[in-house]
């Protein structure tokens, strides 16, 4: 069984990273109510499990840290200690430190850092709150409380241990060379035992454990006889969490015992001493013994066991009894081939009569086990990486090209039968596309959990007091827009906590309460996801802001004095405004608004910004749901295909050429009333046309197509010569050689392979831009 | 590979005109045939435009227009060579235009020379060499150079300077 553990180290980074941001969370619940002991429970957990995932991984000394993490845990848990914000602000410190050691290990790097340090820190604040003496919760001890709990049924009387045994050997099945074997080494003077190991429930690399288990066991120079389930099942990983060992050796079950519980993930391990006999001679004493002290046992242990993860074992008696006589050739035949009846009636009738104690006990206790993992196994998850996406979703693009060829080919032929096929695969193709559309939804929580402990940190800084609330995190987006918002995120919010909420001081002046508060919205709207950020700060001063800007010269005095506070306060957005450091510090907000604005605009999002001077401040994002697909109006210029965004579109209308007039060298028409300029996307987009084409184009009389499209404010309408339809596109980057062009944000491929360009209107209308 | 004659290289000859070029075989991804070409608006006229290459968007320059030939015209040997350029310190996927492909051929560095200073009709910077084959030579491109950063510049620049369009917004009143 020699495993490379660097297969696991995918694993490995995905498995720590969720234990951390598990750890995090709860963190952040247990600073909220310091009652909460299901949080400590779940810190310990995710730390626990790290700490075995590091342990197996070799990386010691996330290990070792983890481990003295556990030590004031299990205190916390155990209400040793009482949970205080010097005990909450050590353990993030740990956290902190665990994380830099994990992008160690996954990283291969080494960041120096000091670790025993926070140990001792650690191992202070354990000690400093809990004067009751040292209580060393090591897990090795852990788990053996645990092993004695699970063998301690075994040790009520000699009667129950026997049938135990026999149950636990039932699906141990041991051939005639093994039984030589077994006799062999007895006469020899060597030990058998029968080890039962069983693993953590939420165990991540069974196989790795039990490897490091025949390690060790060859270490003490144990002979490994037989294993349930066998050795081949074992390695890829067919158990539930636990397995059986029969060993030889001179080893001493304690000393196995111990040095087997050292490895971690192994919740319990039960070492039980055999001899040869006990293989084939159980089943005629479970015969022999006297029925009423046989049966309870008997009839106590079975329900636990198809509860507990092995349910090899619940078929396994009736499986092996009939192989046992067969194997077992010399002893009690007879019996043996008699035993099978009378226990099996036994469970049905005996647990009400003397089950007594035992059986409510164990029932209540793994059913809840067997519901957690339950619910584990309906959330799974599959971490895929993006790029695999991407290429999946080019080969549906290819698939859907492929079918319209198909269908011109079946079109050109009349071949009935194949159309048939295709208007199947039309529906096959177009479900696969929405499904992989689908797969690249993610929650926005991915961006807003990592909030509550930066704004925590923040404030605990700037001695503020600040809470902060979220609000809709399940709201799916691309996952490619979700990659790219957590940035300008950040920003809103430094801004917010750094420059929005006043001190608690301030705020009681104002008749406000102490603590502020920033809350964090996401919701769908439509084709789109608004995220807001909102204070309960003072605000953005227009007078201030007005008067940066005629410092800095933006803008003039006069022209300042023309504009609504509403309009001043979106300076703040201007590159150029809000570089300095003393800005910042004046107005309130504004550092780096400009970069936020021009982030999301590059996303095609919308930022804007709502603000009362001493009651706070509103900022709305407006994103796209997705970056990777948008409904659009394919248009046709000349022999040119173009895309626009539907976003942009407000109407399509025809228009004769008399509706046409010109003013000051434009071209207008009338829309309601109001004045349309008219822009010829023949013209500004350079299509290649020829005389022919220009003589057709003027002597259009009816029916000239035109886009309304606008942006902000402004509105233009775009003449096209065909209107095609609505479409949904994939978009493409035209990559760093081409990307950049003005009135171009992309292109798409169409369903024949050809490709059309999408256009970006917004710049159409920007000022000062010639295109 | 490497001997006393220096390091030995595989090369693509390609054609523009009657003159022979040449790119590392390493830089090649692979080489197609005419496809349909989408113009890009705003663009210099070397950039004859994109294709879809499996899916991605693939830029296609004309090597004949961007070297001071004329534009190529489609025949049955031209053919579009999908490099991979780095340009601003990115792997990027571009089509060069050429008229016909030649062969693939090896070439110690010991037989490349530096190439003239003058006499050619591009760029000394575009060209690693010229390298020696018995009595011939042909120009080998050093095709990172060829569509470098400020090759690029010159995209965004005809770009920029395009036709000038009427400022809609004076007219939304």
């Amino acid at each position: 069984m020699d495993i490379d553990l660097s297969q696991y180290m995918g694993m490995y980074v995905d498995g720590s990273r969720e234990n951390l941001d598990l750890m995090d969370k709860y963190l952040l619940a247990l600073e909220q109510d310091p009652s909460n002991v299901e949080a400590v429970g779940e810190i310990f957990r995710a730390a626990h499990t790290l700490k075995g995932m590091s342990a197996t991984m070799g990386f010691e000394k996330v290990a070792h840290l983890t481990h003295e993490m556990e030590n004031i845990l299990d205190k916390l848990r155990n209400h040793q200690i009482q949970v205080t914000s010097d005990i909450i602000d050590v353990v993030f410190e740990t956290f902190d430190i665990l994380r830099i050691l994990v992008n160690d290990s996954i990283e291969a790097t080494d960041s120096n850092v000091d670790i025993e340090g926070i140990v001792q820190k650690l191992d202070d604040a354990a000690k400093g709150k809990s004067s009751s003496a040292k209580i060393e919760a090591k897990p090795i001890e852990k788990a053996t409380e645990s092993g004695i709990a699970h063998s301690a049924p075994a040790a009520e009387s000699k009667a129950d241990q026997a049938s135990q045994l026999a149950l636990e050997l039932a699906d141990i099945s041991i051939n005639e060379f093994e039984t030589q074997v077994l006799q062999e080494a007895q006469q020899q003077g060597s030990k058998i035992h029968l080890m039962i190991v069983t693993l953590v429930p939420d165990c991540l690399l069974k196989a790795p454990r039990a490897f490091m288990v025949t390690r060790s066991l060859e270490e003490m120079a144990c002979d490994i006889i037989k294993t349930v389930p066998d050795t081949k099942d074992i390695e890829e990983e067919k158990f539930d969490l636990s397995f059986k060992m029969v060993l030889i050796g001179q080893t001493r079950a304690e000393e196995i015992k111990y040095s087997i519980e050292s490895i971690s993930e192994i919740e319990s391990v039960k070492i039980t001493e055999l001899k040869p006999e006990d293989f084939f001679s159980r089943p005629a004493e479970i015969n022999v013994a006297p029925p009423p002290p046989q049966a309870p046992p008997k009839a106590a242990e079975p329900p636990p066991k198809p509860a507990a993860p092995e349910p090899k074992q619940a078929p396994a008696p009736a499986r092996s009894a009939p192989a046992r006589p067969a194997l077992a050739p010399t002893p009690t035949p007879a019996p043996a081939a008699k035993a099978p009846p009378p226990i099996p009636p036994a469970p049905p009738t005996q647990p009400p009569a003397g089950g007594g104690g035992q059986p409510p006990k164990k029932p209540q206790a793994h059913p809840a086990n067997a519901a957690a993992s339950a619910d584990k196994r309906s959330s799974q998850t599959v971490r895929v990486d993006m790029r695999r996406l991407d290429e999946l979703m080019n080969l549906v693009g290819e698939l859907v090209i492929n079918r319209t060829r198909l269908q011109d080919i079946g079109a050109a032929h009349k071949l009935k039968d194949l159309n048939e096929t295709l208007t199947r695969v039309t529906q096959i193709s177009g479900s696969l596309q929405n499904v992989v559309m689908q797969v690249r939804m993610v929650p926005i929580e991915q961006v807003f959990d990592r909030f509550p402990r930066m704004v925590r940190d923040l404030s605990k800084k700037l001695n503020k007091k600040i809470n902060l609330v979220v609000e809709g995190k399940e709201t799916e987006m691309d996952r490619t827009v979700i990659d790219e918002i957590g940035d300008p995120m950040v920003h809103l919010i430094r801004n917010a906590v750094d420059h929005a909420i006043e001190s608690p001081e301030d705020r009681v002046a104002k008749g406000k309460s102490e603590v502020g508060t920033i809350t964090l919205i996401a919701r769908h709207e439509g084709n789109n996801v608004i995220i807001e950020v909102r204070d309960d700060g003072k605000g953005v001063d227009p007078t201030i802001i007005g008067r940066l800007a005629i410092e800095r010269g933006i803008f003039s005095a006069e022209q300042i004095s023309k504009m609504p506070p509403e309009e001043i306060i979106k300076i703040i957005f201007l590159p150029g405004f809000s570089t300095a450091k003393e800005v910042s510090d004046l107005s309130g907000r504004g550092v780096g608004m400009d970069a936020v604005k021009a982030k999301l605009e590059d996303l095609n999002g919308v930022l804007e910004i709502e603000s009362k001077v001493g009651e706070g401040t509103r900022v709305f994002i407006k994103l796209p749901l997705t970056l990777a697909i948008l409904p659009a109006l394919m248009v046709k210029v000349g022999r040119e295909m173009f895309a626009i965004p539907l976003g942009s579109v407000q109407e399509t209308m025809d228009i004769t050429k008399h509706d046409i007039n010109i003013v000051q060298h434009q071209e207008v028409t009338l829309l309601r009333g109001d004045v349309l300029p008219i822009i010829r996307l023949r013209n500004v987009l350079n299509v290649p046309t020829t005389d022919e084409e220009l003589k057709a184009i003027d002597a259009k009389e009816e029916e000239i197509s035109i886009v309304v499209c606008s942006s902000g404010e402004k509105r233009a309408g775009f003449m096209v010569d065909e209107l095609l339809g609505q479409q949904e596109i994939v978009i493409k980057s035209l990559g760093n050689l081409l990307g950049g062009i003005p009135g171009i944000m992309g292109a798409t491929m169409r369903g024949d392979g050809s490709i059309a360009l999408i256009l970006d209107i917004p710049s159409f209308f920007q000022k000062g831009q010639n295109i | 590979m490497s001997n006393e004659s220096g390091t030995i290289n595989q090369y693509l000859a390609f054609k523009l005109g009657e003159e022979v070029y040449a790119v590392e075989v390493g830089k090649v991804r692979e080489i197609l045939d005419f496809p349909p070409i989408t113009k890009v608006p705003r663009t210099p006229d070397f950039m004859r435009g994109v294709i879809n290459l499996r899916g991605s968007v693939v830029p296609v320059v004309d090597m004949r227009l961007k070297f001071g030939m004329s534009r190529t015209e489609k025949s049955v040997n031209t053919c579009i060579i999908v490099v991979e350029a780095m340009v601003e310190s990115e792997i990027t996927t571009i089509g060069a235009l050429a008229d016909s492909v030649q062969e693939v051929f090896e070439l110690s560095d010991a037989n490349i020379e530096p190439p003239p200073k003058i006499g050619t009709r591009l760029k000394v910077e575009f060209l690693k060499g010229m390298g020696k084959i018995g009595e011939s030579f042909l120009m080998i491109l050093d095709i990172d150079k060829v569509f470098s950063s400020t090759e690029i510049l010159m995209v965004k620049d005809a770009a920029a300077t395009g036709q000038h369009l009427v400022e809609p917004d004076n007219y939304t009143d």
